[in-house]
């Protein structure tokens, strides 16, 4: 080996001891406490400010649909709840596989914190689509699978909680990750339910390869709602982290 | 421990202590009762649901007692536990599966769903009552360390059993209508290869944890 390239090996390992020690530096606990306990009334603010423009907008000044007339905006609260209960369940298994692998201990409380919020926006994507339902389909409820699979998701949240709860914490923290990663068979279920199956269920509104199947007028306040949806779980992750 | 070794012994401990599948297999036959009694209609799925019941309370204790006595650490040790938990598993689903099949022969015969409905019937608890065993090993395998554990064990294990249920279900529905039921079947078969692979590398790796 020469000289040059084993200088180069070196100063590449450096770089990477570098990182390496930067990166477990950004996420001991402390420091994360720390960013949470400043990030959190931000989040509330810019979360607030958001939600309350978005709702202004969607429920005034969008127009209403031409077949569900205004019965469509609860759109606002039900497609960003769904989208939010898919998102935290994967942001919960993701912090869990990472706290099995690495044991970073701040993983695991974000998975902790995750697992109320993910169950929060699971039983409201269902009760806003029971209430939907009922003028649209003539009925709260079918046993279709995006409804089926949805509803397993929340008894999946539950689960976790209370397998966490029944443990004593350090296996508790490890067992309930495992729970988190096996319970991710659902996830595919639920978003490709509606492509997969015959369903009452409409396909997806938003995708990310294809034209959104919405107009732009009532799209931008659904993003927007979402954005808001995000903030409001970071906020509360923020607001758990914080206290450790 | 090898497998062969943990076979014969486990084949052992259930021919001696018979009370921990006989136990199931009375539950479900008080279910049953039950059904029949309440129930005018008498479904073939009945049958089912009473299995499933049985079979958490039966699954339960998968590892309970070799945690209590300390064996599971020498399970623990073992250089392939994966295939030490087939080898667990496999014992405690046949003293669960055979005796329900017989059952369930009885009680298809008493209530007159026919020849073929039956046969549908039995093939579906054939191969789904190895899934359920699987899924209820990683059951087992979280709350090994619980006391009474059973109650917690289902909320776990419901929400997975559910693919299951609803192949096994809509195969028995669909012969019952004289539909073809193979398509479920098939489901039901590529739902327990699935299973085959994945639940005893997740069951070890939570024994791991929780008994660890």
């Amino acid at each position: 080996m020469s000289a040059s390239e084993r200088r180069h090996i070196k100063s590449n390992s450096g770089v990477v001891m570098f990182t390496k020690q930067w990166f477990a530096q950004f996420i001991s606990p402390n420091n994360v406490a720390n960013g949470a306990a400043h990030a959190w009334p931000y989040l509330l603010i810019s979360m607030l400010v958001i939600i309350s423009i978005a709702l202004i907008w969607g429920l005034f000044y969008a127009p209403s649909d031409y077949q569900q007339g205004h019965a469509f905006r609860i759109i606002y609260v039900h497609v960003p709840s769904a989208f939010l209960s898919l998102m935290v369940y994967m942001v919960m298994a993701t912090s869990a596989a990472s706290y099995l692998i690495w044991r970073i201990k701040v993983a695991d409380q974000i998975a902790k914190a995750s697992a109320p919020v993910g169950a929060l926006f699971t039983f409201l994507a269902l009760i806003t689509g029971s209430i939907w339902g009922k003028p649209m389909w003539g009925t709260w409820w079918i046993w279709d699978a995006r409804l089926t699979s949805e509803l397993i998701l929340l008894f999946l949240f539950l689960g976790y909680m209370t397998l966490r709860d029944a443990l004593p914490q350090k296996v508790g923290a490890l067992a309930s990750s495992y729970l988190a990663i096996v319970g991710i068979i659902n996830i595919p279920i639920i978003h490709f339910s509606v492509v997969w199956w015959n369903t009452l269920h409409q396909g997806p509104t938003l995708s990310r390869f294809a034209k959104p199947a919405i107009d732009s007028s009532m799209l931008y306040p659904l993003l927007l709602m979402i954005l808001g949806f995000i903030l409001y779980y970071a906020c509360i992750v923020c607001l758990q982290l914080r206290r450790k | 421990m090898s497998l062969a070794n943990l076979f014969k012994c486990e084949t052992l401990l259930l021919l001696r202590n018979p009370q921990s599948w006989l136990q199931g297999l009375l539950f479900f036959t008080l279910v049953m009762f039950i059904l029949s009694f309440v129930l005018d209609a008498k479904a073939p799925l009945f049958i089912w649901l009473a299995a499933l019941l049985a079979q958490l309370l039966a699954v339960d204790s998968l590892f309970k007692q070799d945690y209590l006595d300390g064996s599971l650490d020498l399970l623990l040790l073992g250089e392939s536990l994966p295939i030490l938990i087939i080898g667990k598993i496999i014992p405690h689903l046949l003293f669960n599966l055979i005796p329900l099949l017989v059952l369930t022969l009885l009680l298809s015969m008493l209530w007159e769903f026919g020849l073929h409905v039956t046969m549908v019937l039995l093939a579906t608890l054939t191969l789904g009552m190895p899934i359920l065993f699987l899924l209820g090993s990683l059951g087992a395998a979280f709350t090994v360390c619980v006391r009474n554990s059973s109650l917690l064990t289902g909320i776990i294990l419901l929400p997975f059993y559910v693919p299951a249920l609803l192949f096994a279900a809509s195969a028995v529905q669909n012969a019952a209508l004289g539909l073809p039921w193979q398509g479920s079947m098939a489901l039901l078969g590529a739902n327990f290869i699935l299973m085959l692979i994945l639940c005893p590398l997740a069951s070890a790796g939570i024994l791991k944890v929780t008994a660890g």
